[in-house]
């Protein structure tokens, strides 16, 4: 691939949920006001040893990674954000109710099984045809806020990806060639 | 071997009970919260001897070791927990008491029907390249603590392997000697 500029285009976002939630199938969310901004959070730890010094380490372990995406939606569905509220909250039967305090998102269950309450994120790419899949995603925030006013709301939502696996173990290979995302979109 | 930074990576807790439990006796029991810790007491005994004076001596005597396995335990299986601790209290069955006394081994050989402890396998990533830790004569002690709240439960366990030998094998009575027991080896039960 030659170097070019990157333009990835309009990017909308569209969620998938669980077989149980209001969104089963890939869903529009919205359009944003301005740029989907995916910030890849990995994190290492350094490896010091007494003869290179207190400091600067001889070598760095990769312990994974998370992942934040934020937007600010300025066309969106309404009732779709609710339901997708509504899940990051660990499901409970209505918007604006809250799960139990401990309740996992996971809940040890496969991707859009009836108890894992995790989000399909998907942001389209029409021009530079890359598109994101965010596999197991919910809202956090700060920030996240919608202003209520005259004016349209600019919604702005914090999303965080985290690599949720049932079995860390793994057979042992643990978390090797774990898909945090990939270029392709939720049927 | 060179020297290097030894990683023994993700390491799963694996157990062997004796042939009186039912099922299958070769049990996952859990991956751990953060480092596993082994830890060793040797015990030596000094000789003194007038010629040297009361403190120094001029030889130390082996008097063999236990070994102290602690582990923070967050991914469990609790059927193969509370196995773990039925066998650490003699047999007992959920809270109902084994008659004090008892004695863990019975005398008999190892994963036999009515020995009591438990072969505990720190099963290390196998694409790390260090060998397993495995206690063949191993126990629950004290402090175990079962965190009980809205947040996962990080069971705290601590093992005590000692290093036991049989006194019957194979229907047979044995002499007791210390030459050639086992507290710990670098292979696995078979799994």
């Amino acid at each position: 691939m030659a170097r070019d500029i990157f333009v990835n285009g309009p990017c909308l976002v569209r969620v998938k949920g669980n077989v149980s939630s209001g969104f089963s199938n890939i869903t529009e969310l919205g359009l944003s006001e301005g740029d989907v901004v995916v910030t890849p959070n990995t994190r290492h730890r350094d490896i010091n040893v007494n003869a290179w010094g207190p400091e600067v380490p001889v070598d760095v372990q990769f312990f994974l990674a998370d992942l934040n995406v934020t937007m600010t939606l300025v066309q969106f569905d309404r009732q779709i954000l609710d339901f997708v509220y509504n899940e990051s909250v660990g499901g409970p039967t209505s918007v604006g109710m809250l799960g139990r305090a401990g309740q996992r998102l996971g809940a040890n269950q496969p991707r859009f099984a009836a108890n894992n309450h995790y989000v399909g994120l998907n942001l389209t790419s029409p021009d530079a045809g890359v598109p994101w899949r965010f596999f197991f995603s919910y809202l956090t925030g700060p920030p996240l806020s919608f202003p209520l006013g005259t004016e349209r709301a600019l919604v702005v939502l914090n999303w965080r990806v985290i690599p949720y696996t049932q079995d860390p173990y793994n057979s042992g290979l643990g978390a090797q060639n774990y898909a945090l995302w990939d270029y392709s979109q939720d049927g | 071997m060179a020297r290097d930074f030894q990683i023994p990576g993700d390491t799963l807790v694996k157990v062997r009970f004796g042939g009186h439990v039912s099922g299958d006796p070769l049990r996952e029991l859990g991956l751990t919260e953060d480092a596993i810790r082994v830890s060793y007491t040797y015990w030596h005994k000094d000789v003194l001897v007038d010629d040297f004076g009361p403190s120094v001596p001029a030889e130390v005597r082996w008097q063999l070791a236990w070994a102290d396995v602690r582990m923070n335990l967050i991914h469990v299986d609790n059927e193969v927990m509370k196995l773990c601790v039925d066998e650490a209290m003699g047999g007992s069955n959920d809270g109902v008491l084994a008659p004090a006394g008892i004695t863990l081994g019975h005398g008999l050989q190892i994963f036999a029907s009515g020995n009591h402890f438990v072969s505990l396998n720190l099963v290390t990533d196998p694409l790390g390249g260090l060998d397993p830790y495995r206690f063949r004569t191993s126990y629950l002690t004290n402090p175990w603590e079962v965190p009980v709240g809205t947040e996962v439960s990080v069971v705290s366990l601590n093992w005590r392997a000692i290093p036991y030998q049989p006194l019957i094998i194979s229907g047979a009575a044995v002499e007791l000697i210390s030459s050639g027991a086992v507290l710990f080896d670098r292979f696995s039960d078979i799994f």
